[in-house]
């Protein structure tokens, strides 16, 4: 479904960075199947939003390409959409939640379904008794509630999760694995993205790992095998190693 | 997804009505003083008002329509959603276009309302405030694309030529003849094209040529607007 070939991102120079350009990524590839799930985990900097931002069309790579589904991802995103929860979720402070998933089901194209879909979204997240309130007077972990229920309006066959689990309490973490499992279940050719530094999450959710580290692919784990019972010891064992040959 | 946009919109159509009161206000007193001529003051004349209108409606409906959602950070989930920025924002565009014509009919039909009690015509009128909004609709696009923020500061300033426009003439013809030209290319044509557009109105000879400048001026920044759009990446 998706296949990232020789994908590398320079960001270029600005005064803010003192005129130096910064290599986001650098010449990663990968192939993510149809019905799998694909966790990406590396030190800050390593360059997983800016993948996962790849993934959406949102930056242009320098080098390489990314095709989902053989489209562009802007084309994949505008004729499909992806269920996105991105890193910093920022959502117009006026709207109320009900309203914002309103907004989000209109762009999303559903019609007739979507005071349905918002219903059942605002009850899965357990937002009702906040569906008046304005998403500026919400805590954190309810933004973070809402981008999820935004994500889970369409049908949509790909999910990409940037820190999904960023202000929500073990509850709701416990929750979300189980709503990720359902959607997922829900189709079997449904493909997960998740990046993630709550290494324990993503061992659960993800099938596969990828271990990012200075833009590159430094490794890749299989979950689930037995072969990385510890997904946490094994990152710091790769990370700490490609550390000490960095200071060496 | 129109009534949403709307709903956001409120505060500013508040004051897209406050304009409208504001404008017609000034033009019922200026009738009320005047010795009435009636080329002046006839049913055609409002294009003038309506102008004003027009162009502040498209400058207040889209301040900061594509530059607040990429500096807030709007854009991340509006787009993972199947839809594009173009059909978006060009929704949002069209919306403004059809406000501010919206209200320049309205001002019509009241104004007239007001000064006769009858309606007496001049629909040729509405011409002028379609080429301002489409002119600053066509500006209000690129600089929402193209700046961070304080789009509408600039448009603001584009805008202070038309009510000073004596002003503007005197400080021009002060400048070399490069200067001058440069600014009369850059600066929307209030003082040139649109001036003759108005007049031609008054005279019931409409200059079409003046009229395809004005489309073309705006024409020109809303396709750069566009391809601002589409080379930029998001945030």
């Amino acid at each position: 479904m998706i296949r990232i070939t020789e994908l590398s991102k320079v960001y270029g120079a600005s005064f803010g960075r003192g005129g130096a350009t910064v290599r986001a990524l650098d010449a990663v590839s990968l192939e993510v199947e149809p019905g799998s799930a694909l966790g990406v985990i590396g030190l800050n900097g390593a360059g997983k939003s800016t993948l996962l931002r790849a993934l959406l069309g949102y930056v242009r790579p320098s080098g390489g390409e990314v095709r989902i589904s053989d489209l562009p991802p802007r084309a994949y995103a505008e004729r499909h959409g992806v269920a996105y929860v991105p890193e910093r979720v920022a959502i117009p402070a006026q709207w109320t939640v009900r309203g914002a998933l309103m907004a989000y089901a209109m762009l999303g194209n559903l019609g007739v379904d979507a005071a349905d879909r918002v219903e059942a979204a605002l009850h899965r997240l357990g937002l009702e008794d906040l569906a008046g309130r304005k998403v500026g007077r919400l805590s954190k972990g309810n933004v973070q509630r809402l981008a999820i229920a935004q994500a889970l309006l369409g049908d949509r066959e790909l999910m990409v999760l940037d820190e999904p689990t960023d202000g929500l309490d073990p509850v709701w973490i416990a929750e979300l694995r189980t709503i990720v499992s359902e959607w997922r279940a829900a189709d079997p050719t449904r493909v997960l993205i998740v990046a993630s530094h709550n290494l324990p999450e993503v061992e659960r959710l993800a099938d596969r790992v990828v271990v990012l580290h200075r833009g590159r692919v430094l490794a890749r784990l299989e979950m689930g095998s037995g072969a990385h019972p510890a997904l946490e010891s094994a990152f710091l064992e790769l990370v700490g190693g490609e550390r000490g040959r960095g200071a060496a | 997804m129109i009534p949403i946009l709307l709903r956001d919109l409120r505060g500013r159509l508040l004051l897209v009505g406050l304009v409208f009161l504001g404008l017609l206000w000034w033009e019922l007193e200026a009738r009320s003083h005047a010795a009435l001529d009636p080329m002046e003051f006839g049913p055609e004349s409002t294009a003038a008002p309506m102008a004003y209108l027009a162009s502040l409606t498209m400058i207040v409906l889209l301040a900061g329509f594509v530059s607040t959602d990429r500096r807030e950070g709007y854009t991340r989930i509006f787009f993972s959603h199947p839809t594009s920025p173009f059909a978006y924002y060009g929704l949002r565009w069209a919306l403004a276009l059809l406000i501010a014509m919206g209200a320049s009919l309205l001002f019509l039909v009241v104004l007239q309302g007001f000064a006769w009690g009858e309606l007496r015509g001049g629909w040729s009128a509405l011409l002028l405030p379609f080429l301002t909004a489409w002119i600053f609709g066509g500006l209000m696009a690129f600089l929402s694309a193209a700046l961070p923020r304080g789009d509408v500061w600039v448009a603001v300033a584009l805008f202070l030529p038309t009510l000073l426009a004596p002003y503007f003439t005197y400080a021009l013809g002060l400048l070399p003849p490069v200067a001058r030209q440069a600014i009369l290319f850059l600066v929307p044509p209030q003082t040139t094209a649109l001036q003759m557009v108005y007049e031609g109105i008054l005279l019931a000879q409409v200059p079409w040529g003046a009229v395809a400048y004005a489309v073309g001026y705006g024409t020109v920044w809303l396709v750069l607007g566009v391809l601002v759009v589409r080379l930029r990446e998001w945030p």
